[in-house]
């Protein structure tokens, strides 16, 4: 049954790139429903911790695996599962319109909540017969985090989704991601540089320093071990000085 | 006198600056009988979920909750303050846990019915004394007589009551 819970899990994974060390003996887990915000500086491991989980990345030792399935050799269904969104979005045909690109998305998936997606291209301000290539870098970020909605994954995995969103945006996002998680208990793991975000939406935190996980564990664990006057930004500098 | 208008630019500017950053937020959610004020502020160093244990504590205690009152749902505050749900839960947990807050199956949490509805004057006057005393503090760095700031205070509270 604890099992059943365990959504992510890494357990004992180092990866390097020839002779340069990404992640050293990293262990990690996040349960259902949980929301889990991962924190480093640029270089830290975020991103190839992200890929190893996804199966995007051959690991030197250790093991990942989503819902208990090895990431490396990711059952098609898992993959229903699974909703992503990389750093930096392309790889995308940019003639296509945004309407054509989440009508071939959704062809990749058993179910599409249409409406769901209708409703967001709406709110965000996307204008669906625009070309996907004529798009701001924000409004291709929010096309990509449309596109991981539509199939109402268990498990989001964002790298840094907000980059480059405006404020108002960023809310409508965090916005969006508790609505999911209240209706659907949706599992959600997030990169980001912009601390208060995850202040916000984040229970849970992972801080990645020197390629190693220095912490993981409630973010309201975190703060009470420093002062009142310290926040997240606060602790993340004082632990990488 | 010129001690004074620096620290009003310094209160304002310092007011003004976290409501640009939207670091204060200060909700109005209705319960069935009650308009309940939170505030919070999740950049803070104080954990989102002790910043609503001690409030609804204040509200309890100052005898603006009454035993039987319902709060907001889970759901509700999360929605509207944008914070996780898992964080409000634990905060109406540990309110239950301290037999503060009660929870009635399929209806939700209320205040607790077998609790005293308010706390007696000297109870109250200790819950509110380490807020005090840092303001205290600060008025000494400040240079700010004690007259200053409590026709300041006296200001702020009359400005706040009937809100």
């Amino acid at each position: 049954m604890e099992n059943n819970d365990i959504i992510i899990r890494l357990d004992k994974v180092s990866k390097s790139y020839g002779d340069k060390q990404v992640l050293k003996n990293i262990d990690f887990t996040i349960n259902k429903g949980t929301i889990m915000g991962l924190v480093g500086k640029n270089g830290a491991g975020k991103t190839t911790m992200i890929k190893s989980l996804l199966g995007l990345l051959k690991l030197d030792s250790g093991k990942a695996s989503l819902f208990g399935e090895d990431s490396w050799d990711l059952p098609g269904e898992v993959k229903q599962k699974l909703g992503y969104v990389p750093q930096t979005v392309n790889g995308f045909d940019g003639w296509m319109t945004v309407d054509a690109l989440l009508e071939y998305t959704s062809v990749f998936y058993d179910k599409w909540n249409k409406n769901k997606v209708d409703q967001l291209l709406k709110d965000w301000n996307i204008d669906p017969k625009a070309r996907f290539r004529s798009l701001s870098e924000g409004e291709k970020q929010k096309v990509a985090i449309i596109m991981a909605i539509g199939h109402e994954p268990e498990l989001y995995i964002f790298d840094e989704p907000v980059a480059s969103l405006d404020p108002v945006a960023r809310r409508d996002f965090i916005k969006e991601l508790i609505d999911l998680n209240l209706d659907l208990g949706s599992t959600m793991l997030f990169s980001t540089h912009i601390t208060s975000d995850l202040e916000r939406i984040a229970a849970d935190v992972a801080i990645l320093k020197d390629n190693e996980l220095k912490y993981i564990g409630e973010l309201s664990t975190l703060k009470e071990k420093y002062t009142e006057h310290m926040n997240l930004e606060d602790i993340f500098l004082e632990l990488n000085k | 006198m010129p001690l004074d208008f620096l620290f009003l630019v310094y209160y304002i500017t310092d007011t003004l600056m976290q409501f640009v950053a939207g670091e204060i937020k200060i909700g109005k959610i209705m319960s069935d009988n009650k308009e309940i004020y939170f505030q919070i502020q999740p950049s803070s160093g104080v954990p989102i979920y002790k910043q609503i244990v001690v409030q609804v504590e204040r509200l309890v205690a100052g005898g603006y909750l009454s035993p039987g009152d319902e709060l907001p749902s889970v759901r509700k505050v999360a929605i509207h303050f944008q914070v996780n749900p898992m964080t409000v839960s634990k905060a109406y947990s540990m309110l239950e846990n301290s037999n503060i807050l009660e929870r009635r199956r399929g209806l939700g949490m209320f205040v607790s019915t077998d609790i005293k509805s308010s706390k007696t004057l000297k109870e109250r006057i200790e819950i509110i004394r380490p807020g005090l005393e840092e303001i205290a503090d600060q008025a000494n760095q400040l240079g700010l007589s004690k007259d200053r700031v409590i026709e300041l205070i006296s200001k702020i509270m009359e400005s706040k009551d009937g809100k």
